[in-house]
């Protein structure tokens, strides 16, 4: 287990070195870090979690725009926590329903990891999401 | 082109049992209830074959908790219900002996490790997503996005009651290349530990022209490492299968191929 | 891996030794986990739920028996099972008697229901009866009706004959009328050209004796003429017309009553002893008044030509007599218009 951690590492550090070219303006960072994999093993996982991928947030159908729309946020966290993010962000009544939409096809599961989505469909450098209050796309 | 339908239905035929306890804790009579013994499918979800056991357990619980949603767990562990039932099994391997032991819960839902499931029409909604997540590595999204509702519904209603004829005459259409190199990329998801998996874009063909097998797939996303092994649908696929041939036939119903790192 | 074209020709083709591998792990995969607990489950399941059932059903058994027990223990308390027969022969017995009372009572009933039901058809008889009459009054009345009817019919088709007649017999006296009238209108023309030809006798009798009489003057002129050459002493009371001149004068002296119509004769009223003067019928029509020259008027009834009363004392012989309304008057050559004395017919 702890041999993988490393590779990823490895893998991800490299993945930083291509995001730092591409950036244009400096995106802000979220603080919020995924507590899951610090209670493991907390060197690694500190080093795992500094990896940070940008991601452009678009509003969709009746959504409301979000003054700040280019976000780093770290590789490993589930898309589930930026859902929550945005929901806050914007100001949602937590019983209000978010929908995340990648590639304006499908909507990807909460524990799926931002750097998954980010290797698969990426483009330019960062990840393009959109949220909207209903469902979009189905 | 999945052509192969005996594998295809070796595949759709597997089914494990499993034995359903009630947390010994939320029981709330004199004589708790007998274990509730299922055969479940692989490629199934949990969601769709626990009615049955929550019918069964229910009348043993507080009355005021008998709203709550059913949540399960094995080995002090909640079962992502979104998982592929057979996927779970795989990650769980060496820990299992069957029939699977699995606790009923019913009170103290663990909010941030599981996701809420009210009704099958969550499960519906989550399959569907994965059906055009897959489809959009494949085809860039073009055939889920021909289909129509009916289709689409098809597809499930052959997942949830069983249908391999009904799933596979629209499934075969997903599993259609237009070309000879096959998919654009192969779907899959590669297991390291049960709450982390790697996904990446794999092209069933190298540059060369020629078919990449799954060891040249376990290469790239763990260049790393020598003698990956992976597990599937609980056996282990040789080494030498091609790529384009797995992901027509070991996919799962949502088109992915979920494949478990085996740990030594 | 050579490259080639479709799935199902490679794997025929290349060696597929990995697929025969897969293959045979999957079935012995599914032998191992499936096929072997899937009919253990599966009996299990049945098991179970047969299991549950009975439970239900013993369950239900159980509190039948309890509540059964139960109403069993409410009897006496302490004599035991004896008891609780007791209490229900006791109990049989009371339905018993209750049943035999409701049997008694039904019987009253039907008793009581028989006697109104025979009430009913007798009444119902009796008004049968009076239907049937009603209904044989009523057939008569029509058969009277038409017989009325029939007579009806017939006076109508008489009175019709008689009104044809009537009118038949109207016409007939229209015509007969009418010839009368013309019959009359005839008579009445010739009674009038008769009457035109009378008079014009009778003018030609007055022109001839007018003619006769001037005549006669003219001699008597002559005469006198002739006599007052001579001349001789004449008195006058003594001399009646008649002698003077010695010419036959004619003074009527009787009445003769003459029906004028027909120039009948119908008698003479005699009576008078000198000349009559005039004579005049009362308002009646049934006297006569007659004023003659010896001091008298007369008075006689025309039915039957008889006198009766003549009334005296004119000073003078009566030249007229009238007879107003019931009242005589004669008058004499003295001016007297005297009132005669009421004459009572």
């Amino acid at each position: 287990m702890a041999a993988k951690e490393e590779i990823s590492n490895v893998t991800t550090e490299t993945k930083n070195k291509e995001l730092d070219s591409t950036t244009e303006d400096p995106p802000t960072s979220l603080e919020t870090i995924s507590e899951g994999n610090a209670v493991r093993n907390g060197v690694q996982a500190a080093q795992k979690d500094k990896t940070k991928i940008d991601i452009l947030l678009k509003a969709t159908a009746n959504a409301p725009i979000m003054k700040q729309k280019k976000w780093s946020v770290y590789q490993d966290n589930p898309i589930g926590r930026i859902s929550e993010f945005i929901k806050k962000y914007l100001k949602l009544d937590p019983n209000e329903r978010l929908f995340l939409y990648v590639n304006q096809t499908f909507a990807p599961a909460p524990d799926q990891t931002v750097k998954n989505l980010y290797d698969c469909y990426g483009a330019d450098g960062k990840l393009v999401i959109h949220y909207c209050k209903s469902q979009a796309w189905g | 082109m999945a052509n192969d339908r005996e594998v295809l239905r070796e595949i759709w035929d597997g089914k494990i049992p499993v034995c359903f306890t009630l947390n010994s804790e939320e029981i709330c009579d004199l004589q708790g209830p007998d274990p509730f013994y299922l055969m479940v499918p692989r490629l199934s979800y949990f969601p769709l074959c626990t009615e049955k056991v929550r019918k069964h357990f229910i009348r043993h619980i507080q009355s005021d908790k008998q709203e709550h949603e059913m949540w399960l767990e094995f080995n002090g562990i909640p079962l992502k219900w979104h998982y592929p039932i057979g996927v779970l099994l795989d990650i769980y391997f060496n820990d299992i002996q069957l029939p699977w032991n699995i606790v009923v819960h019913f009170d103290k839902f663990p909010e941030n490790v599981l996701m809420h499931c009210q009704n099958k029409e969550v499960v519906e909604a989550h399959f569907l997503s994965c059906i055009k997540e897959a489809d959009v590595l494949k085809h860039r999204g073009q055939i889920v996005s021909s289909m129509q509702k009916k289709d689409h519904t098809q597809l499930w209603n052959g997942i949830m009651n069983d249908k391999f004829d009904q799933f596979w005459s629209v499934n075969g259409r997903l599993m259609e290349t237009s070309t000879e190199e096959g998919f654009k990329y192969i779907p899959f998801r590669c297991y390291t530990n049960e709450d982390k998996y790697i996904q990446k874009l794999v092209k069933p063909m190298n540059e060369e022209g020629q078919r990449k097998t799954l060891k040249h797939l376990l290469n790239e996303v763990f260049p790393d490492q020598e003698n990956v092994t992976v597990r599937t649908h609980g056996i282990v696929p040789p080494l030498e299968t091609p790529l384009q041939w797995m992901s027509e036939h070991l996919s799962y119903p949502d088109n992915f191929l979920h494949l478990i790192v085996i740990t030594s | 891996m050579t490259s080639n074209e479709a799935g199902i020709s490679l794997v025929a083709r290349e060696d597929i030794s990995w697929r025969k591998d897969l293959i045979s792990q999957l079935r012995e995969r599914n032998r191992s986990q499936t096929n072997c607990f899937a009919d253990l489950i599966s009996l299990h399941n049945r098991l179970f739920e047969s299991a549950n059932t009975l439970r239900n059903t013993n369950m239900q058994l159980t509190i039948a028996n309890e509540t059964l027990r139960r109403e069993a223990a409410n009897g006496n308390i302490g004599i035991g099972g004896n008891s609780d027969l007791e209490a229900r022969l006791l109990k049989q017995a009371e339905e018993l008697a209750m049943l035999h009372k409701r049997k008694g009572e039904h019987t009253q009933q039907i008793v009581d229901l028989n006697n109104k039901l025979q009430e009913i058809t007798k009444e119902l008889q009796a008004k049968e009866i009076s239907l049937a009459e009603s209904l044989e009054a009523n057939a008569n009345l029509r058969l009277e009706i038409t017989k009325c009817l029939g007579r009806e019919k017939e006076t109508e088709s008489i009175n019709q004959m008689l009104k044809d007649e009537h009118q038949a017999l109207q016409l007939a006296f229209a015509s007969l009328e009418e010839k009368l009238r013309k019959t009359q209108e005839e008579n009445r023309q010739l009674i009038e050209r008769l009457i035109k030809y009378k008079a014009r006798d009778a003018e030609k009798m007055n022109e001839e004796n007018d003619n006769f009489l001037r005549k006669r003057q003219a001699k008597m002129q002559k005469e006198l003429e002739d006599a007052a050459r001579d001349t001789r002493p004449v008195s006058p009371d003594r001399l009646s017309l008649k002698e003077v001149a010695g010419l036959p004068t004619a003074v009527p002296t009787k009445v003769s009553v003459t029906f004028v119509h027909t120039s009948e004769s119908k008698g003479i009223l005699v009576g008078s002893n000198a000349g009559v003067m005039s004579v005049d019928f009362d308002s009646t029509g049934t006297l006569i008044l007659g004023a003659s020259n010896d001091y008298a008027s007369r008075v006689w009834t025309v039915s039957d030509l008889r006198l009766k009363g003549n009334i005296v004392g004119s000073r003078h012989s009566t030249l007229v007599a009238l007879s107003v309304q019931r009242h005589y008057f004669h008058a004499d050559p003295s001016n007297y218009l005297a009132k005669l004395p009421h004459l009572h017919p």
